[in-house]
């Protein structure tokens, strides 16, 4: 029965696969103007960034940006130069994205012009931080991660503005680190408030708490984005060195019930994520 | 693949990607053994990340870590342990966050380029010698890597190891079981 039962879910998954492929392959071949093509790929791509699958998104993401460039070749527009622009910056092509929005605001898309002046701030906070002008780079990243719209510049826009001043964190007295990481923390919980499901934010604050001293909070925040997905294999590998880190140190600062607790718990998610044992996450070479 | 036919693939590899690097590259072997492991780690489907070597060393990852974090990290390996006994027994932050710096990477996240970059570094056990040689070691690779990719034929090249490599069975297996197979194949090559 439950054979009888298993082998009808797996045909209908088989059939429901089946008829997405059809669906697109329809949608392909009836929409073949490249517009389409783009916008197509963008979804793929988007969809692909969820499902932590960031290698084929940015195959994607390429390809999308080669149609908008064949659409706007063939007929510019508005929506065509969007597509563009939407593609670059998922390629960290800052400059070229600014020019892009730019161009699709001139051809009437409203959204576009706040986007451009994004992009192009965080295009320029990036040089200035390369040229060693740290203190205004520091100033346009947080105006971003705080006032920005877009999420992709908001996102990268955090992260390097967390990780300029952690930089400087040693070298202010004792009370301004708390006041710095208190007030931090608050603009990343306000960023996972907008945005609950993005495993890089909660990676952001599970390393600030971790500035803290707050050890079971950082375990939890890091356990809630490796179980979210995070964009890239070094931040995976740096979140599971951060899981091992709280480990270690709850396991000499806790005690009695508090311990039994939480090494139960971690037994369980280390059980589920198929680590060897609690000090080797399944990446890692024994 | 018994060992005899991957030794003949490296070998043929090397060969291949000789023609896009200079005699003495510090990159061609790095290039090709984190290239097979990403392959086989992305199960083929990401042949793409391969041809973004610019991508993967982007710093994204937030480098400035809490004290506790990188004393954890020179006191949980037995070999850094010892390299860095009196740092760590001093707590001298001001030695050993340059150091963390350089080998977090390698050690830490083990990225495949890097550890085979610094192969002959990690086999002695030297780790002052990587930590003080990393930064000119990295960039004089990445402008090889750079000058190499500039030429037409150099990715697709590399991609097409890459499929060989696949081809022939290896996603089978793990990446510990194909960085240790590539490691010590590549050490009789």
């Amino acid at each position: 029965m439950v054979k009888v039962w298993r082998q009808t879910i797996l045909n209908k998954k088989i059939l429901s696969g089946a008829g997405v492929l059809l669906a697109l392959t329809l949608l392909f071949s009836g929409c073949s103007s490249s517009l389409q093509k783009a916008k197509l790929h963008l979804a793929a791509a988007q969809e692909r960034e969820r499902s932590f699958r960031t290698d084929e998104a940015t195959a994607l993401y390429k390809k999308s940006l080669e149609e908008a460039e064949n659409e706007i070749r063939k007929r510019p527009s508005a929506q065509a130069y969007l597509l563009r622009g939407l593609a670059e910056v998922n390629l960290a092509r800052w400059t070229e994205a600014s020019r892009s929005f730019s161009l699709a605001a001139t051809l009437g898309e409203e959204k576009a012009e706040s986007w451009a002046r994004e992009v192009s701030l965080y295009g320029l906070a990036v040089s200035f931080q390369e040229q060693g002008l740290t203190e205004p780079a520091i100033r346009q990243f947080s105006i971003l991660a705080e006032r920005g719209r877009f999420s992709p510049v908001v996102r990268a826009a955090l992260g390097r503005m967390i990780d300029s001043q952690l930089e400087l964190l040693p070298s202010l007295p004792e009370k301004e680190q708390e006041k710095y990481l208190t007030k931090t923390i608050g603009i990343v919980e306000k960023a996972l408030e907008l945005d609950p499901a993005c495993g890089y934010y909660h990676y952001l604050l599970s390393q600030l708490l971790s500035h803290q001293g707050k050890y079971r909070e950082s375990f939890e925040a890091a356990v809630m984005a490796r179980e979210l997905g995070l964009p890239k294999l070094d931040l995976h590998r740096d979140n599971d060195n951060q899981i091992v880190f709280c480990y270690r140190q709850l396991k000499e600062s806790l005690t009695g019930e508090s311990w039994t607790e939480f090494s139960r718990a971690y037994r369980l998610w280390i059980n589920k994520w198929k680590w060897a044992d609690e000090e080797t996450p399944d990446w890692k070479r024994r | 693949m018994d060992e005899k036919k991957l030794l003949a693939f490296l070998k043929q590899s090397r060969e291949i990607l000789g023609d896009f690097f200079p005699a003495d590259s510090l990159a061609l072997l790095p290039v090709l053994f984190s290239s097979l492991v990403w392959a086989v780690t992305r199960r083929g489907e990401v042949k793409k990340k391969i041809l973004e070597m610019k991508v993967w060393l982007e710093p994204d990852i937030l480098r400035n870590k809490p004290a506790e974090f990188v004393l954890d990290f020179f006191k949980s390996s037995p070999e850094l342990r010892s390299v860095y006994e009196q740092e760590i027994a001093a707590g001298d932050l001001r030695s050993l966050r340059p150091a963390f710096r350089a080998l977090y990477p390698v050690l830490g996240l083990q990225d495949p380029f890097l550890q085979k970059l610094f192969a002959d570094d990690l086999k002695n056990q030297d780790y002052r010698r990587l930590a003080a040689g990393f930064k000119p070691r990295l960039e004089a690779a990445l402008s090889e890597i750079k000058a190499a990719g500039g030429r037409k034929k150099f990715w697709p090249t590399l991609e097409g190891i890459c499929g060989e490599f696949l081809s022939l069975g290896w996603s089978l297996l793990g990446e510990d079981e194909v960085r240790e197979l590539l490691k010590k194949a590549m050490e009789k090559i």
